[in-house]
């Protein structure tokens, strides 16, 4: 079982002085199907995310989960609605390298050792001047990867591989961690570990997370407020507030809040 | 170091010696009949006359030789060089690759016999007409393969370049062009062979070095030994350069799923 | 196929003889093919108890198929019969020689001003596939330099000469100088054999086995054929529309010129004495001795197996054609 050093290491930069409080007010996003048949994938979505804010998003499949992620990157623009990244538009913080995104397949490039891979977001798009890097030795011995920095994706099993992913998100200092399932590929045992290890890390970083699973235990585990998105696109989304001590552990999960709270999650989804 | 040395012979070995033993077999299947039914010389001679025929005569087959491995090299290369350029040209939208892909569709599907003379009065009578045809035999295949490529790179690597703002260049440099990697070594296998048979069927038009015009004269001869000795070594080199051109991948492409099982050639 | 019969009759049974002829060429007014064409639409084989299916070579199999016993008579240049069986050993023999001087021919482009063979030097010339045996010994003959002269090996295409791309062409005589005019440029021909040169041109051939076995079938189809070649010198228009029935996308001014180069090139002072397709020992010496004195042929062997007159002697009786 892992404990979370609660120590601030001041070698990690934190990166609490920057503003990283997401705005997302009044997404709307559709889609038409192939039968010409209109889908409100998003309807209205509203909310505010605090500064190093860790926010779980659950819901059912097909609610609009990864699409939500994808516009607050900026990978997709909504049909309405605004989202602000610190103060910043999406494709500023785009520009400004200031979102790190992680998705469950950890999209390794294969031809690239762990190394050349974390360094990956510091080589493209040198012209925005920033260059709050964080050193990649030191981002492998954070995952835990120290000694692998030479092999290649295909010498590593999956959940170094979703380590790696987890390092090069990192690399550029983030504002904004966006996490889709990250650990959903991986075996039960080495999604546990994972999960702690992301919160010691969020621990040591602190970047504002926003964090979508199926899983409601894992999201309650892990996040300070869950967001629960609606089913259909006429109802709303739930806000959640979790109020489980940090640091969070394996004793959390026996707590009697902790099953309180999954229940409350899973009525929520049903709205 | 020793051990090395022994596992590397080992695996040299095991590529060539099951290939060399059915050719081997087949040679000798051939043997026995042509020396059963007493057939002549000039309708199918014994492999054993086409291998007196080359050795007699094992200068000039090595310089054609030499002569056709250039202008089927230099082909390759040339249609590699403009197949890959257009697969990046029609990367650029999918307007570009509906337009060109009919055209490039057209350079494939004529056949050599039309545009083999027009070459020569274009260009000359030396290397290059031979050259540019086995580009053009090259080409189709190299492009096709390297523009599928470069579009099944993962949406999840472009979209990760994408949130940290990288061009459309970027993108290309650092996903798309290497992911096409072991797409366009598989169409390099195809294309080889190709090229060689392009130079062979462009000297049958002009010129009197190389494979292919040993094989005309020796047909206007009805000299069958010479024939059969140039497909041979046609063969033999058909086989070497597409060896070579695995040897190649194994090192480039060593991290991609194809090398996983090492001792498969194709 | 029954016994040996005596000249012209069919066969005991009544039945004709069935053979294949196999032109070495697509349909066109060779005059070998000529005589076939004729002597099938003019039912001369009919008459001499044959029943002749016509076909035509598409990429140079025709002797493989006479060897391998698919097809019974195809015709073929002299000198290719010579080389083949130098290179081989393979058993082909001419029965007929309708070619008394050789196809090949050189041209220039008239407006080059290329006159005379010593114009040759400094110009580029194009053969194709080797370099001709007849052109050395013709650039001998006329003292000419070839160090001088760019010799290219070239594709089929005459193009080449009207594009300037070389200033000589090696042609037939019979085909290319008339397709050049054709695309608008007069041309100067120039023939080996005027510059003492041996050459020879076209031959029916047949297999040594063939002719040793069925020599009444060979003298039946040269009768055949002869006379169809006889009827074709007399009514010229006549088999170029016979030979448009076999090539319908040709032009008849082409089939035309082709056949009235061949028809002078298929005589002599000895077929004058002795009948068309005729031959001597002496043709065929002095073609194999300037080949093998011009490294054109492979091994040295002898040359009398490569023709066979005691059956185109046969049908003639005093430079006459015996009918039937």
């Amino acid at each position: 079982m892992k404990t979370l050093d609660t120590k601030t290491d001041d070698k990690y930069m934190r990166v609490e002085s920057l503003n990283n409080r997401i705005s997302i007010s009044n997404i709307c996003k559709s889609y038409t199907s192939d039968l010409g048949v209109e889908h409100k994938v998003l309807n209205s979505v509203s909310f505010e995310i605090g500064q190093s804010e860790f926010v779980s998003i659950v819901g059912p499949s097909g609610c609009g989960k990864t699409t939500l992620l994808k516009i607050i990157a900026g990978l997709i623009s909504p049909d309405s609605g605004q989202v602000t990244i610190g103060g910043d538009s999406p494709s500023k913080s785009r520009s400004s390298k200031s979102i790190g995104y992680v998705f469950q397949d950890p999209a390794l490039i294969p031809w690239r050792t762990v190394y050349e891979n974390i360094q990956l977001p510091t080589e493209v798009n040198r012209q925005t001047g920033n260059t709050n890097y964080r050193n990649t030795k030191e981002l492998i011995s954070l995952v835990g990867l120290s000694g692998f920095a030479e092999h290649y994706p295909h010498q590593l099993s999956g959940g170094m591989r979703q380590r790696v992913s987890l390092a090069r998100a990192l690399s550029i200092n983030p504002k904004l961690l966006l996490m889709d399932e990250p650990f959903g590929a991986l075996d039960e045992i080495t999604r546990e570990a994972m999960r702690y290890e992301l919160l010691d890390l969020w621990n040591k970083t602190k970047p504002t997370i926003m964090f979508v699973t199926h899983n409601s235990a894992e999201a309650i585990l892990l996040s300070d407020r869950v967001i629960v998105m609606p089913e259909s696109d006429t109802g709303d989304t739930t806000n959640i507030t979790i109020s489980l001590d940090r640091p969070r552990s394996e004793k959390t999960e026996s707590d009697e809040i902790f099953n309180q709270l999954i229940k409350k999650v899973r009525s929520s989804y049903k709205c | 170091m020793l051990v090395n040395w022994i596992k590397r012979i080992k695996e040299a070995l095991d590529l060539i010696v099951p290939p060399t033993v059915v050719l081997l077999s087949l040679f000798v299947i051939w043997e026995f009949s042509v020396r059963l039914t007493g057939v002549a010389d000039y309708i199918l001679p014994a492999p054993s006359k086409i291998m007196i025929e080359i050795i007699a005569n094992i200068s000039d087959y090595a310089f054609n030789t030499l002569v056709t491995i250039g202008e089927a090299i230099g082909g390759f290369i040339l249609g590699v060089i403009v197949a890959i350029v257009g697969a990046i040209v029609m990367y650029q939208s999918r307007f570009l690759e509906r337009g060109l892909l009919p055209v490039a569709i057209l350079i494939k599907v004529t056949p050599v016999i039309a545009i083999a003379p027009l070459f020569v009065i274009w260009f000359g009578f030396g290397l290059f007409p031979k050259i540019l045809i086995a580009a053009i035999i090259t080409f189709f295949p190299v492009l096709v393969n390297c523009l599928a490529g470069m579009r099944a790179t993962s949406s999840d690597i472009t979209d990760l370049l994408k949130t940290l703002n990288a061009s459309k260049f970027e993108i290309m440099i650092k996903a798309s062009i290497p992911n096409s990697y072991p797409y366009l070594f598989a169409s390099f296998k195809i294309a080889i062979p190709l090229a060689v048979i392009g130079a062979v069927v462009a000297e049958w038009f002009t010129g009197d070095k190389g494979l292919g015009s040993m094989i005309i004269r020796a047909h206007n001869n009805l000299d069958m030994p010479q024939l059969f000795g140039a497909v041979f070594i046609l063969a033999f080199v058909g086989v070497l350069l597409t060896s070579l051109v695995w040897y190649i991948e194994k090192n480039v492409l060593f991290w991609h799923d194809s090398q996983k099982n090492q001792n498969k050639i194709l | 196929m029954s016994g040996c019969l005596a000249d012209g009759e069919e066969t005991v049974n009544g039945e004709p003889e069935n053979i294949v002829f196999m032109a070495g060429y697509k349909p066109q007014a060779n005059l070998p093919f000529v005589g076939v064409y004729v002597a099938d639409n003019k039912g001369y084989f009919e008459e001499q108890g044959l029943n002749v299916d016509i076909k035509h070579s598409a990429s140079g199999e025709h002797v493989k198929l006479l060897l391998s016993g698919d097809i019974q008579f195809s015709t073929s240049d002299a000198g290719s019969v010579l080389k083949q069986t130098s290179s081989s050993g393979a058993p082909i023999t001419a029965v007929a020689l309708l070619g008394q001087k050789g196809q090949q021919g050189y041209v220039a482009l008239t407006e080059s001003q290329i006159n005379s063979l010593k114009d040759w030097e400094g110009k580029t010339f194009g053969y194709k596939i080797s370099l001709p045996s007849d052109y050395v010994a013709m650039m001998v003959a006329g003292g000419v330099l070839r160090e001088n002269i760019q010799e290219v090996s070239v594709g089929f295409d005459p193009r080449i000469l009207t594009e300037g791309k070389v200033d000589i062409l090696a042609v037939f005589k019979s085909n290319e100088p008339d397709t050049i005019r054709s695309l608008g440029y007069d041309v100067k021909v120039w023939d080996p054999y005027d510059y003492g040169v041996p050459t020879l041109g076209l031959t029916y051939i047949t297999t040594q086995d063939y002719a040793n076995i069925n020599p009444d079938i060979v003298k039946r189809f040269l009768k055949a054929t002869l006379k169809g070649i006889e009827f074709a010198i007399n009514n010229p228009e006549f088999a170029i529309d016979i030979v448009l029935q076999f090539a319908p996308e040709s032009s008849a001014e082409h089939q035309s010129f082709m056949l009235r180069t061949e028809i002078k090139d298929a005589r002599s002072d000895y077929t004058d004495k002795n009948g068309l397709g005729t031959m001597s020992d002496s043709q065929w010496k002095s073609l194999y001795d300037h080949l093998l004195e011009y490294n054109a042929l492979e091994n040295e062997f002898d040359y009398k197996e490569s023709f066979r007159s005691e059956f185109i002697d046969g049908i003639y009786e005093s430079g006459n054609l015996v009918w039937p």
